[in-house]
């Protein structure tokens, strides 16, 4: 069924009552409203779902951001990244730590869409690719 | 082996080792070439678009939460979720000398096996056509070698002069004709060490073709020997829609390269009307609102920016020229169709080429009536304007008097004169494909058409005659050919040299 405009202000309004007093999304409150949703479902439930789903997604990381170390060693790197994005976001922004070994050294930072990145597996595509 | 690692080591080196910043987003559908990707807040309209493997695309649609890109390669590698990411940079192609001779696709890159293209400049697909004060009026002609064009329908450099026809009316023949002419003279411009010449370049643009014409047209380029001056940008008909669509800016951006460095170049987009058509498919898979033909509302727009990059730049902006040569295929000979009327109002005059006169063996099948140049005696040498003026005219006086007097067996002696010489005009007319005249011969063969000396051959056998004459002055009475060559001028004098070398050729050819 095609996303009508109308599902899509329901759906921002579904994500409007999801957050908590800080902005963020609150877990619990997702919940519930979708038992709500489940209990008494609306006539376009699938669509009203996905549109719900698209709009948390598009949500989340303009209010928490991404971070990736290769291991956690890099605690020291991962508490840097985290003061300095907390001083230019704001408090309210939440940082969500990841490993990912393939990155061998550095961190990849997600803030909303833009990715900051150094690590040696970047240099080695900058390789790869002006070789190519 | 040193050099090898010496090469990877200042590669290495040449590295930048900040961080980068990157604006990202995720491909949430993907269908028929077209990537819709969420995420790409700080897209640019226009801009490449990185996705895995090293497709590229182009955002062409910017939505309120998505953004349409079209892909430019193989989608096959690609699936939903795959990062996007934006490059910065607007599409642009290689430019340069270097491209002369070869065969490259929508973006540039080589396809015809000659190795890579060494040069370092680039130009953007998409550039803002010249405004009006670095433009200089059309008044220096581009010979296509073909009579019946240069002679009624004369085209100038910077100029934008649409062919149009059905299909297999010698649409292609034509601009092919042009090319190789360009070719002839310009390898008789290097050689003569004049400094004054200026060469042109030709961009042949194939949209939506099959690969065999492209390379038939490539071969006659190679066998001519016209392909040193020509690059050929293909992005034939199995190629996706968005390489065919990009494809004459691409071509376009070639040219411009030409134009901005002081040289003359043509640009032979071939054809418009399946650069249309991908244009469509590609907006109606991105969901843009259709409207007449199903084409979307910016197609004017797609073929105007296009054309308007062809211009003439005056003496201050370097005094080169991108002559553009587009092609339309009509259906049943409807040049009222939305395609066609949009171009026709663009450009700077058709060639119009029609079925039947094609069939009846007429070649170049070109309609007196409704081909036009409005540049017009502008784009005509001296010499060549004095033999010429009238030729259209009655031409078309020929063709409205030939239809009346199919019915009429008494006619008066006027009418049958003018029939007679219309008849005559017509063979003269005739022009096999690929061999180009070059515009001196033209001449004295119009001047002696004029001054009455195939007038005791009998109709059918003035196309001989032509060619007879065209051989004559090409290899025997040549005098006369090079001083209208050299000064562009028919005087008084080398009228005379020319009578007494057709009254020569007659007796020969009688």
């Amino acid at each position: 069924m095609a996303t009508t405009t109308k599902t899509k202000k329901v759906a921002k309004k579904l994500l409007s009552l999801s957050l908590d007093e800080e902005g963020r999304v609150d877990e619990a409150k997702v919940r519930s409203i979708l038992d709500s949703l489940r209990e008494d479902p609306p006539s376009n439930h699938r669509a009203l779902l996905r549109e719900y789903q698209s709009e948390t997604r598009r949500y989340l990381p303009t209010v928490q951001c991404g971070l990736e170390v290769p291991d956690a060693g890099q605690g020291e790197v991962s508490q840097i990244l985290t003061g300095k994005v907390n001083a230019s976001q704001g408090s309210n922004f939440s940082i969500d730590s990841s490993q990912n070994p393939s990155l061998i050294a550095g961190y990849k930072l997600r803030v909303g869409d833009d990715v900051y990145e150094d690590s040696i597996d970047q240099r080695l595509e900058n390789l790869r690719k002006s070789l190519s | 082996m040193s050099s090898i690692t010496d090469l990877i080591r200042k590669e290495i080196e040449s590295l930048s080792t900040d961080p980068t910043k990157t604006n990202v987003g995720t491909i949430t559908a993907l269908a028929d070439g077209v990537a819709k990707v969420e995420g790409l807040s700080k897209v640019m309209f226009n801009e490449m678009v990185e996705f895995p493997n090293d497709v590229l695309g182009i955002a062409l649609n910017l939505e309120e939460d998505t953004v349409g890109c079209v892909i430019l390669g193989d989608t096959s590698s690609l699936k939903e979720g795959d990062e996007a990411r934006t490059t910065g940079k607007l599409l642009s192609v290689p430019v340069g000398m270097e491209l002369l001779g070869r065969v490259v696709d929508a973006v540039g890159r080589p396809i015809d096996g000659k190795g890579q293209i060494n040069t370092d400049q680039e130009f953007p697909v998409e550039r803002i056509a010249p405004g009006i004060i670095p433009r200089k009026s059309v008044d220096q002609p581009l010979q296509t070698g073909i009579m019946a064009v240069d002679s009624m329908i004369p085209i100038g450099r910077g100029q934008r002069e649409l062919i149009i026809g059905d299909r297999s009316t010698g649409k292609t023949t034509i601009a092919i004709d042009t090319i190789i002419n360009q070719a002839k003279i310009n390898k008789q411009g290097e050689e003569s060490g004049d400094p004054d010449f200026r060469a042109v370049y030709c961009i042949y643009v194939a949209v939506g073709q099959k690969n065999s014409n492209v390379a038939r047209t490539i071969k006659v380029l190679e066998e001519t020997g016209a392909i040193d001056y020509v690059t050929i940008v293909s992005a034939p008909a199995a190629d996706n829609p968005a390489n065919q669509y990009l494809a004459p800016y691409a071509g376009c951006a070639i040219g411009e390269w030409f134009m901005e460095n002081g040289k003359d170049a043509l640009i032979v987009y071939d054809d418009l009307s399946k650069h249309a058509v991908a244009y469509r498919q590609i907006s109606l898979i991105l969901k843009r609102p259709s409207g007449r033909e199903a084409y979307p509302g910016d197609v004017f727009y797609l073929h105007s920016r296009l054309l308007e990059r062809s211009a003439r730049l005056n003496k201050d902006n370097g005094n080169g020229s991108l002559t553009a040569l587009p092609i339309i295929e009509t259906q049943m000979g409807d040049v009222a169709g939305y395609i066609p009327t949009n171009v026709i109002s663009i450009t700077d005059g058709q060639i119009f080429l029609e079925t039947d006169l094609f069939n009846k063996g007429i070649r170049p099948a070109v309609s007196v009536g409704l081909s036009v140049s409005r540049v017009g005696s502008a784009a005509q040498i001296k010499a060549y304007k004095k033999v010429a003026g009238k030729v259209k005219l009655e031409l078309a006086q020929f063709r409205e008097l030939a239809a009346f007097s199919q019915f009429e067996s008494d006619l008066d002696a006027t009418t049958k004169a003018r029939l007679d010489r219309g008849a005559r005009i017509v063979e003269m007319f005739k022009q096999g494909a690929y061999n180009p005249v070059p515009v001196e011969v033209q001449t004295a063969v119009m001047w002696a058409m004029q001054n009455d000396f195939f007038d005791t051959i009998p109709v059918n056998q003035i196309a001989e005659a032509v060619e007879s004459l065209k051989e004559y002055l090409s290899t025997q009475g040549t005098e006369p050919c090079n001083e209208i060559y050299a000064s562009g001028k028919l005087e008084e004098d080398t009228e005379q040299k020319l009578k007494s070398a057709v009254e020569d050729w007659k007796r020969t050819f009688a």
